[in-house]
């Protein structure tokens, strides 16, 4: 064969076709050269995380040849693809949680003294590896109490301390802050110049340019293009992975209005231990606003939407719809209002999984009485109201009845928003509306929530991804540790870095410029 | 009364009693804390001690050997164990459910065994059965009070040493660490290359033979005879004292010998001369103890996972 020893990595026409019969690669060719920072992007369901699973050893291909460094393999197992230098780290944080962190990095790799395992050494070890490649960790912390930067050190740590040479991240970034995604790429740039090599799965075009020296494209399971970063910008690599040009953001319309629609004042939230999570909150939200929270994850979002949804009963403070005071209102009565509700996690709240498409539409409408014949839901109308849903909103469902749980993440949470906006509602509450969710289904998703706006909602917006905060608010309050620390006008003048000075360090801003 | 207990206690038979209850039960519980550890509560325990119980003394009359006779055990209740963790596992049928149907497996099938070749449907009580032995401690014996460790059951001394052995493999060793890995997040064990059917297998193999010990102790060990359904709840004793030693090793000790001295109370005051409880009263003690104690236990537990987590 005429393989390149200089390819670390060589996939050569590529097929996985999953026993139901989904397609997930068709096609895909794939060279990663020693020592450089590799980027695969493609949208959700593109085939990338399938063709990296394959090469690792976690699915078998269907047809197709592996090489790595030029020697044709197969991997059958994790263990084989560990043994030949690989390393993976997965999207899900692959940890156990009551182990510490040295125990977390040495599982399945343990140093032994006689029977035993020899924990000394084992440390050692991981001591250098930390300061070779500035992945700071506490070895004896039990990995539960872990912020998600580092449990994302961990996982690297455990790869590299497996002799890794070739490293494959999959979407690393999605969970991490502005900040802690420069401190990972600081350790994988060292990583690079130390002669690893790293396979970058991503679909956040800024982090393409930021860091990869090369970028192969994959779409609908097959090789796009594979391209030098440095020879190629972002509009060609977006047009490449959708198949299209991003249509133009929808126009803000000025929304004369301005009656305030909703308001907290003065909010304090305590969750089930006790622990106070939302302090002293306040702010209003007029028509036809959008006001976006942003904050690092588990700063007291869940709190707040706790205590607004009626899930749990705020120690003070008020909650105002269109005036009225539903401070500790009852979670049926809540959704009895013309009020829409994105949740954040889409699976435990926002959908039933086992249900079909047109069930979920349903879910808080089901005695309204459009649905209704008798004491009997009236199933025609049913499914002829979740057919048009489904056209209008572009979900990708094969029927009105197929279930929930069998679609993409995309498309599972535009059933939710296309249920929670066709209700018409006067106040949109969306938590992480686009968490996981693929370019064109983000795009739609944005687009949708600005065109209510235009109409005249008013729109509570709780987002950990900052461009998506300053791509739709009007207004932005920055969330840190339960209060708001600063409430700014979006206008040109805030910045990306502004903001995550806010909801890292609280008051303290290092620039001194407000409060 | 109060002197007739002290009596007992400082002649130190209540020990004795202890542990002979408390022996098998430590067995199983030990069994089911591997199983558990990966992820099944294996509520088969009972049928597995039972199949043991039954099997160990067959052999154990036949061939006249007690280490024959505890092999025997051991294979019919790893058979067993093995039957479960194929089921759960290869099928994916709920583990409680198949453990269910296991126990009554066990019990139906001794009983058929029993009325098929021993023409007894309630107990069957060879001529000859090779006992188990007793340990003697030699100089030590004869040392009041210190003697208390001497005149046990060989079984006696291998269920406590099954804790010791539970705890250094659980904490110290890689298959361990694989183990709970696996029950943890089997994700995780998968990702760095760990067989996790391998491990999971190999969880039940080991309860297989510490309910074969412990089924055997029951019929050749504690008594000389099999009765039907003789383990008399000890396999479900057994989970409750895995669930009140949270999941260790030397918790499930504490809990097996809470378990045990509440038992061996109620034997002590049944004996009581004179006395005109109903029998039945003071049996449940035990089972009443471990109630109470699982709920105390319980309570301690929602107060730990209540309070706010540190740092």
């Amino acid at each position: 064969m005429d393989t390149d020893i200089q390819n670390v990595i060589e996939m050569k026409d590529m097929y996985k076709i999953y026993p139901n019969g989904t397609v997930a690669n068709s096609g895909v060719n794939f060279c990663v050269k020693k020592g450089e920072i590799h980027a695969l992007v493609g949208e959700n369901g593109a085939g990338k995380t399938t063709l990296m699973k394959v090469l690792f050893g976690l699915e078998e291909k269907t047809k197709g040849a592996v090489y790595i460094s030029g020697k044709e393999v197969n991997f059958k197992s994790p263990k084989e693809a560990i043994a030949n230098g690989m390393g993976m780290v997965h999207q899900e944080f692959m940890l156990v949680p009551s182990y510490t962190v040295a125990q977390n990095i040495a599982l399945g790799n343990e140093k032994t003294k006689k029977i035993f395992c020899d924990r000394k050494s084992e440390k050692e070890q991981m001591e250098k590896i930390s300061k070779q490649f500035g992945l700071a960790a506490d070895f004896d912390e039990p990995v539960y109490r872990l912020s998600v930067g580092a449990k994302q050190r961990i996982e690297i740590l455990k790869v590299l301390y497996n002799n890794a040479k070739i490293i494959i991240l999959d979407e690393p970034t999605a969970v991490l802050t502005p900040q802690e995604t420069e401190e990972l790429f600081c350790s994988l740039r060292l990583m690079v110049k130390d002669g690893y090599t790293i396979v970058l799965i991503t679909h956040k075009i800024k982090e393409v340019m930021d860091i990869s020296d090369s970028v192969t494209v994959l779409r609908n399971g097959q090789t796009i293009k594979t391209l030098k970063t440095g020879e190629t910008n972002p509009d060609e690599i977006t047009r490449l992975m959708i198949g299209r040009q991003l249509k133009p953001k929808r126009e803000r319309v000025e929304c004369k209005d301005g009656k305030t629609i909703f308001e907290v004042s003065h909010l304090n939230v305590m969750d089930r231990r006790g622990a106070l999570k939302v302090r002293d909150m306040s702010f209003a939200i007029k028509a036809g606003e959008i006001f976006g929270i942003a904050g690092v994850e588990g700063n007291g979002q869940s709190e707040l939407i706790d205590a607004i949804i009626g899930f749990l009963k705020p120690s003070s403070g008020r909650i105002f719809y269109n005036g009225k005071d539903i401070t500790g209102i009852s979670t049926s009565d809540f959704r009895k209002e013309s009020i829409g509700y994105i949740p954040d996690d889409r699976n435990l709240r926002g959908s039933s999984l086992t249900q079909s498409v047109a069930e979920n539409f349903i879910i808080c409408s089901h005695n309204s009485g459009k649905f209704n014949k008798g004491p009997y839901l009236n199933w025609k109308e049913v499914r002829k109201d979740a057919r048009d849903l489904i056209a209008e909103y572009e979900i990708k469902a094969d029927s009105e009845t197929a279930l929930v749980g069998s679609m993409s993440g995309g498309n599972v949470q535009k059933v939710i928003v296309a249920r929670e906006i066709s209700k018409k509602p006067n106040l949109l509450i969306a938590c992480q509306p686009t968490r996981g969710v693929d370019i064109s289904s983000i795009e739609y998703i944005h687009n949708k929530i600005i065109e209510q706006r235009n109409e005249g909602t008013a729109v509570l917006l709780i987002s950990a991804e900052l461009t998506e905060i300053m791509g739709l608010s009007d207004k932005i309050g920055m969330l840190y540790n339960g209060e708001l620390v600063a409430v700014r006008d979006n206008d040109d003048s805030v910045t990306e870095n502004e903001i995550g000075k806010y909801i890292l360090n609280g008051r303290q801003n290092p620039s001194g410029t407000e409060e | 009364m109060a002197s007739f207990f002290f009596q007992q206690i400082l002649n130190l038979s209540v020990f004795a009693i202890v542990f002979k209850l408390v022996a098998p039960v430590i067995l199983a519980a030990i069994g089911g804390l591997f199983c558990g550890k990966v992820g099944v509560m294996n509520i088969g325990l009972e049928g597995a001690m039972l199949v043991s119980a039954f099997f160990s003394i067959v052999v154990n009359a036949m061939s006249g050997s007690w280490i024959l006779g505890i092999l025997a055990g051991c294979a019919a209740s790893i058979f067993l164990c093995l039957m479960l963790a194929f089921f759960t596992f290869k099928y994916k049928a709920h583990h409680i459910v198949t453990g269910f149907a296991i126990n009554t497996f066990a019990s139906a099938m001794t009983i058929f065994l029993l009325q098929t070749f021993f023409g007894s449907s309630g107990s069957y009580q060879p001529e000859k059965v090779a006992m188990i032995p007793v340990v003697n401690i030699p100089v030590i014996e004869n040392i009041p009070v210190l003697s208390v460790i001497s005149g046990h059951s060989l079984i006696v001394w291998m269920a406590f040493f099954s804790v010791v052995l539970c705890s250094l493999i659980f904490y110290k060793t890689p298959y361990g660490a694989h183990l709970i890995a696996v029950g943890e997040n089997v994700q995780a064990a998968r990702s760095v290359g760990i067989d996790e059917m391998k491990i999971k297998y190999s969880a039940f193999v080991i309860c297989g033979i510490l309910c074969g010990i412990g089924g055997a102790f029951l019929s050749t060990g504690a008594t000389s005879m099999f009765v039907r359904d003789m383990t008399a709840g000890n396999g479900f004793i057994a989970l409750a004292v895995i669930s009140l030693g949270n999941a260790r090793p030397y918790g499930v000790l504490r809990g097996g010998l809470i378990f045990g001295f509440a038992n061996a109370i109620a034997i002590l005051i049944e004996t009581y001369p004179g006395l005109s409880v109903p029998s039945q009263f003071i049996q449940a003690i035990p089972y009443a103890v471990t109630i109470l104690m699982l709920t105390v236990h319980m309570l301690q537990n929602s107060r730990r996972m209540l309070a706010p987590a540190k740092g």
